[in-house]
């Protein structure tokens, strides 16, 4: 009994194809693009914690000093002898040839066994590791660039992050040029009774609790934000799909349910039926969509490392491991967006009276009620959204605000166009253009599923382009003034240092410094720059967001630091504010500048000042100013006189090529997201009209009796659906631009730290425009080659049959 | 895998050296029967203290080594170890992190159906451990042999001994009644038929008096206890596997030291009977045997926990058997250290050690 | 005359092989007639209202109207023709279910550029409609819907309307009620009717009867 009603019910599948395929299709991309996004968020994740684990060693407690940056040798030693299993740990920037590494000294007599891990190759040997020159112990990425650059024994193992290394607490003293300066010290889980307080013990250090998520997963949070958000998008218009898809498919088997009821079948087992050929439906759809999901994450997984490593300096692996739990996420969001989108088809089924003919219209009826509702719970959302945007606070009230909005302006869509239809159609005379407005408005319900879908996707690229475009301009206007040097030379050691700034001054017009060191400020590790401030390249270049009338001679005389934008917004320092620099000095805050694409605070301090307290700063680096047309001349001159390699000297147009490529990439991932999410959005609309298509028939044939030809039918049936989408276009432009508003002043400015002006580019617009309306009219090609090929015995069936 | 990991896969081939008595993987990289350029023992160089009871960083390996036999008032028996090892990766000091002298320290209380261990690291330069000759003073972390004022002619004859450990403690306090002992000849110690030596005396006359603390429960407890100092640069010859080392306190006031260094030719025997008033006469080669009695399943190796141990020449002929068989060192070179009682032709205590296993 | 089959015949390809529906068929009908045209199921009665409306074309055979042969006529003639010169009436009622009462009743005849506001309104009023004008079809009864579908063919005028069982889903009493509101309506607007119907009941209302049977005229 069941199966044969299984096989009743499934032959509609076989009767329609293409509903089939639109159906499976419609969760497969909706699933994969969400998978995919997660399987991307999982990679970098675990790629955060495998670096946060073994660098900082942040499942431990760890001992860090009150002031300044260092703990004497001593104390380590006073805790050891007082019975507290505590271990050292030495660490700083290090240049290898020109490349820059976090070097981690440690001790292995008395790390704790849970510091974290990476493996070594069985040929360590503890003799060649304490001793000199020492071991590094690197990722295979590191060590390539390592290679030939240090006399260090190189040793590679699998679980290193890129730009660290690992080496003994004595090399890392020596090569630091910190002697008895200990950075941090771990505390072990396992620790004697009765320890004597820390407080009487050494009262200059304290306890740092184990933090629970690496500082770089924080940093990153709102880029995975971002990502989430689009994957969730997408899943979402799917979904879409998938409610048109199914309701259609249970109204067209509302007949073939009541036979099958009238022929004694209990609901219940239909019920069963429906859900169980659901799941399978859902289940398949679930695995094609991981498989997608995953394609597309090898694909995006190169450019979202790129992304992460510009703007974060965070490593992320450009391969994807497949995780089970992934797989398993991927399926279970299939399965529950399946259920989800049928649970209103399922409830019908359940609450259809025996005897109820099938009304495939009635499906589609509008219900005035609904949009009404539609539009009353989209206006309340976009007033709490901007009341959010007025009073929230944090990353998340940003994407609150954004999700009002979006949604929001989702409901009120097909409300506003009907309100605009009706009037279209008051104000129409002839009979035709009447009836085309009215049958239109009639259409919405059918539509409006896939014209919100359109509209997110839409207002998304409009809102998300904006975005990136501003940026964009904001950062190469930044970038022309920050690289006010003609050539940026780097030396290879002290001594060529020294040589370079006696061989120079003779040469250009400056030579100013780029010297920096890293140290914690307020609690955060950062840079801190010397600049030689008297110089007019800072004075007439340098981006100054805000400053006191006097900044660069308050700078110069070593009374005054900068601070960057995303350091001043995040400690809410302002103006006058005195910081307590490493070494214990303090200076007040006289500026504060623009310092786009580095996540990381940062300081300047006058380079006389800067000297004086960091002696043993390493001196390799500097901008040189000279005449333009000179450029060219001295950086042959620096290479080929002076004897430096010519990777070591750049030119300003190098770099700012460079920096353009770096920011480019940056937003691939963003751009291939919107492309993907408009992609679905298309495919919503087709499945829509596919839908509407096959039901079409009886609201046409009439027109048709009455002497409209098939063809002209057809074309306006292209002018309703082009109609359509161009409203949902021109609504999505002042949606997405408020996006972009949200996106550049709350969203940036929480996530990153730094605020943009918004900039408009109405030829984007155009091409967005474009790309629609070419999605549009490949979305309506099927639909409309049914209509216009329809046979005049197919029309007149309508009139002949009772359907 | 983690840091430590690594570290411990390192650290494995230094604590060869510092631990001959630990088990020697064969042939690892010659360290173990070639002295590079760190000193060695010679027959005849004479041993002066207190000097000699500080450090001797040009050699490769040395060690501070007290075993206890002790009881509390209700008649319970504990074994007491405290253990100080140095092993040089190269024959100098240096001040700071990159001092090559570096410290282990070992400390285990065994009862009857217990036996606990701690180990520590350390590396020298930075006074995180280390042995200063006079006043007498051997630490690490927080752990002390610490010389205290005294009446007798040596800075070891009063010390007290101290380590804690997660779920131990102890505090003991050390008084010889007898003399120094030198053992081999006059402190030159063979350990092979190819001439293997190292520096070897001891303090086998302790008295004890203190108190161990186990799981925040201190029992009061007298005993005896035992102190050997040994340094080398070459400890043992190539085809060495392990060794058994008996350190015996006969009720009769005599002591005996006794080991047999294993390898494929049958292994190297060596004794040294001393008198109650501490004149040692070290036993001929060969004078020794022992012969496993009982072998016990210790974790996943099969140990022969108990020993007939047999001298002849002396008439003497004992059964030891251990207070616990389970006195499995589980530090990052594993082997066995525990109390022993012996019946047969005396009667007694004492502690065995058993490497290579 | 205002219309003319001439030897029309006319066969569909079903499942079961072809299967001829009109035979060559002579008929003729003048204007203002009112002709009723029954038969068994299947005797092609629709088809041959279908042929006379333009929404179908025969296999052999000229279909004249008003001199031209529509039989000949393309895509874009036959919509002429049925804007023009026909008003159809059927069954399922047909109403464009996005306009209201109003707007569909005049709808034809604005396609057919025949909108007379006097006219309508007299329609309405006879039709028993003027309470439904702002109204959507779907609110309406069958009855209610088909004097709409009336008064939507017959405000356009057309000189020919055709009706496929324009009863055939009301009630008796509601369907005699709409026939003789037709039957009237017509005959003011002086246009012909061709009523396909299976009842010899409403048949015997109109001018004349034609009987189809096998494919023939009997």
């Amino acid at each position: 009994m069941l199966w044969t009603a299984a096989t009743a019910l499934l032959s509609h599948w076989r009767r329609r194809p293409l509903q089939l395929a639109t159906l499976v299709l419609g969760l497969s991309l909706a699933t994969a693009l969400w998978s995919g996004v997660q399987a991307i968020n999982a990679e970098a994740r675990a790629s955060y914690a495998r670096a946060s684990s073994v660098l900082d060693q942040k499942e431990l407690t760890q001992l860090v000093p009150r002031r300044g940056d260092s703990i004497p040798q001593g104390t380590y030693t006073k805790l050891r002898r007082a019975g507290w299993n505590v271990s050292p740990v030495i660490e700083g920037d290090h240049r290898i040839g020109n490349t820059r590494v976090r070097l981690i000294g440690i001790d292995p007599l008395t790390m704790p066994a849970k510091a974290g891990g990476f493996k070594t190759g069985d040929t360590s040997n503890l003799t060649a590791f304490m001793s000199q020159p020492g071991v590094l112990i690197v990722s295979q990425g590191t060590a390539l660039k390592l290679k030939g650059q240090t006399r260090m024994q190189l040793q590679i193992s699998p679980d290193m992050p890129d730009g660290a290394a690992f080496t003994d607490i004595g090399i890392a003293e020596s090569v630091l040029d910190r002697r008895g300066e200990l950075s941090r010290l771990l505390v072990a889980v396992e620790q004697r009774p009765d320890l004597p307080s820390l407080g009487t013990l050494a009262p200059e250090i304290a306890l740092r609790e184990p933090g629970d998520r690496p500082d770089v997963a924080q940093l990153t949070d709102s880029f995975h934000l971002n990502l989430t958000a689009f994957g969730f998008l997408a899943f979402v218009v799917g979904l879409f799909i998938v409610y048109a898809t199914v309701g259609l498919a249970f109204e067209q088997r509302r007949t073939t349910f009541r036979t099958l009821r009238s022929l004694g079948l209990p609901l219940s087992s239909l019920t069963l039926l429906l859900v169980a050929e659901l799941l399978v439906l859902a289940f398949v759809a679930g695995v094609v969509g991981v498989g997608i999901g995953y394609i597309v994450a090898s694909l995006l997984l190169p450019d979202v490392a790129a992304t992460l490593q510009g703007l974060y300096g965070a490593s992320v692996p450009s391969a994807l491991s497949i995780r089970p739990s992934w797989w398993a996420t991927g399926l279970a969001m299939a399965i529950a967006g399946t259920i989800v989108s049928s649970a209103e088809s399922l409830w019908r089924v359940r609450s259809m009276p025996l005897l109820t003919a099938a009304q495939p219209r009635a499906w589609l009826r509008a219900t005035t009620v609904g949009i009404r509702l539609q539009l009353t719970v989209g206006l309340l959302l976009l007033i709490m959204s901007g009341a959010l945007a007025t009073f929230g606070h944090g990353l998340m009230a940003g994407f609150a605000v954004l999700g009002c909005l979006l949604l929001g302006a989702a409901l009120m869509l097909p409300g506003v166009l009907s309100a605009c239809l009706a009037v279209l159609q008051k104000r129409s005379s002839r009979a035709l253009v009447t009836w085309f407005w009215a049958d239109t408005r009639q259409q919405l319900p059918g539509l409006s599923l896939a014209l919100m879908a359109l509209l997110l996707a839409l207002a998304a690229n409009v809102g998300v382009g904006t975005m990136v475009s501003s940026f964009r301009m904001t950062f190469i206007g930044w970038l022309d003034q920050r690289l006010a040097a003609e050539l940026y030379v780097m030396a290879r050691d002290e001594s060529e240092a020294s040589r370079l700034r006696a061989w120079l001054p003779a040469r250009s017009t400056s030579v100013l410094p780029i010297w920096s060191v890293a140290g914690e400020v307020l609690g955060e590790r950062l840079e801190i720059f010397g600049a030689a401030a008297d110089d007019p390249t800072y004075r007439d270049n340098w981006p100054l967001l805000s400053g006191t009338v006097d900044v660069w001679d308050r700078i110069a005389a070593g009374r005054g630091v900068l601070v960057n934008e995303q350091f001043w917004r995040r400690k809410g320092v302002g103006i006058g504010t005195g910081l307590v620099l490493p070494g214990g000095w303090e200076v007040p805050i006289v500026g504060v500048y623009s310092d786009y694409g580095n996540p990381k605070g940062q300081v300047i301090v006058g380079i006389d000042a800067f000297a004086a307290h960091y002696p043993q700063v390493s001196k390799l680096r500097y901008g040189v100013r000279v005449p333009p047309a000179d450029a060219a001349g001295l950086k042959e001159r620096l290479i080929s006189e002076f004897g430096l390699p010519a990777q070591n000297v750049i030119d300003q147009t190098t770099l700012k090529r460079q920096s353009r490529a770096v920011f480019d990439r940056t937003f691939v991932v963003t751009g291939a997201l919107n492309a993907f999410t408009l992609g679905v959005a298309g495919f919503a609309m087709f499945s829509s009209l596919l839908t509407l298509s096959g039901i079409r028939l009886p609201q046409l044939a009439p027109l048709w009796a009455m002497g409209i030809r098939r063809r002209d039918l057809a074309l306006l049936e292209v002018l309703r659906t082009l109609a359509l989408w161009l409203a949902t276009f021109i609504a999505a432009v002042p949606v997405g631009l408020a996006l972009a508003w949200v996106l550049l002043s709350i969203v940036n400015v929480e996530a990153f730290g730094w605020r943009l002006p918004m900039r408009i580019f109405p030829r984007d617009w155009l091409i967005l425009a474009i790309v629609a309306l070419s999605a549009a009219i490949v979305s309506i090609f099927v639909p409309l080659r049914r209509l216009a090929t329809i046979a005049p015995s197919d029309l007149l069936r309508v009139f002949a049959n009772e359907r | 895998m983690n840091v430590r990991r690594i570290v411990a896969s390192v650290l494995t081939a230094t604590l060869v050296l510092v631990l001959p008595k630990a088990g020697i993987p064969q042939g690892f990289a010659g360290l173990g029967s070639t002295a590079d350029s760190f000193a060695i023992p010679h027959p005849g160089g004479r041993l002066a203290f207190p000097a000699d009871h500080g450090p001797h960083p040009d050699f490769r390996i040395e060690w501070w080594y007290a075993t206890a036999n002790l009881q509390a008032e209700d008649g319970t028996v504990f074994g007491v170890q405290w253990t100080l090892f140095r092993s040089a990766l190269a024959p100098r000091t240096e001040s700071g992190w990159l001092d090559p002298q570096i410290w282990m320290g070992h400390a285990a209380i065994t009862t009857k159906d217990k036996h606990f261990v701690a180990e520590r690291l350390a590396r020298g330069g930075v006074g995180q451990a280390g042995v200063v000759a006079e006043p007498f003073f051997a630490w690490i972390d927080d752990w002390e042999m610490k010389g205290l004022p005294h009446s007798g002619a040596d800075q070891l004859d009063k010390v007290s001994l101290r380590a804690t450990g997660k779920d131990f403690s102890y505090r003991l306090e050390l008084s010889a009644k007898g003399p120094l002992v030198l053992q081999g000849d006059q402190g030159y110690s063979v350990k092979s038929a190819e001439g293997q030596a190292s520096y070897y005396y001891s303090q086998p006359f302790y008295e004890v008096s203190g108190s161990v603390d186990i799981d925040g429960k201190a029992v009061r407890v007298r005993g005896k206890a035992w102190l050997d100092r040994e340094w080398s640069s070459q400890p043992l010859a190539k085809d060495q596997t392990g060794w058994e080392w008996f350190s015996l306190h006969l009720n009769s006031g005599e002591k005996l030291m006794a080991f047999r260094l294993r390898s494929a030719r049958g292994g190297y025997t060596s004794a040294n009977w001393i008198s109650p008033a501490g004149n040692p006469t070290p036993l001929p080669v060969g004078s020794l045997q022992i012969t496993p009695v009982r072998i016990a399943r210790v974790g996943n190796k099969d140990i022969p926990v108990a020993w007939r141990v047999q001298i002849p020449a002396r008439g003497f002929d004992v059964t030891t058997r251990p207070l616990n068989d389970q006195a499995w060192m589980a530090t990052t070179t594993p082997y066995w250290e525990g109390p022993i009682t012996f019946e047969g032709s005396a009667k007694g205590s004492g502690y065995l050690e058993m490497t290579g296993y | 005359m205002l219309l003319s089959l001439r030897n029309v015949s006319k066969s569909y390809t079903t499942a079961e092989g072809r299967l001829d529906i009109l035979k060559a068929i002579d008929f003729d009908l003048d204007a203002g007639e009112s002709v009723a045209l029954t038969g068994e199921s299947g005797s092609g009665k629709s088809t041959l209202l279908h042929l006379a409306g333009g929404l179908d074309h025969p296999d052999t055979g000229q279909i004249l109207s008003a001199g031209r042969d529509i039989a000949a006529l393309d895509d874009r003639g036959r919509a002429e023709y049925r804007r023009a010169a026909v008003g159809l009436v059927f069954q399922q009622f047909n109403l464009i279910p996005s306009l209201d009462v109003a707007a569909n009743i005049s709808f034809h005849a604005k396609l057919a550029g025949r909108h007379d506001r006097e006219w309508e309104r007299e329609l309405v009023g006879r039709l028993g409609v003027e309470a439904l004008l702002s109204r959507y079809p779907e609110q309406l009864s069958g009855g209610q819907q088909q004097r709409v579908a009336i008064g939507r063919t017959l405000a356009a005028r057309p000189p020919l309307v055709l009706a496929d069982e324009p009863t055939g889903n009301l009630d008796e009493s509601t369907g005699d009620a709409v026939i003789g509101i037709m039957l009237s309506l017509t005959k003011s607007a002086g246009a012909a009717l061709l009523m396909v119907t299976h009842s010899s009941r409403l048949a015997q209302m109109l001018d004349r009867k034609v009987h189809l049977s096998g494919g023939k005229i009997v």
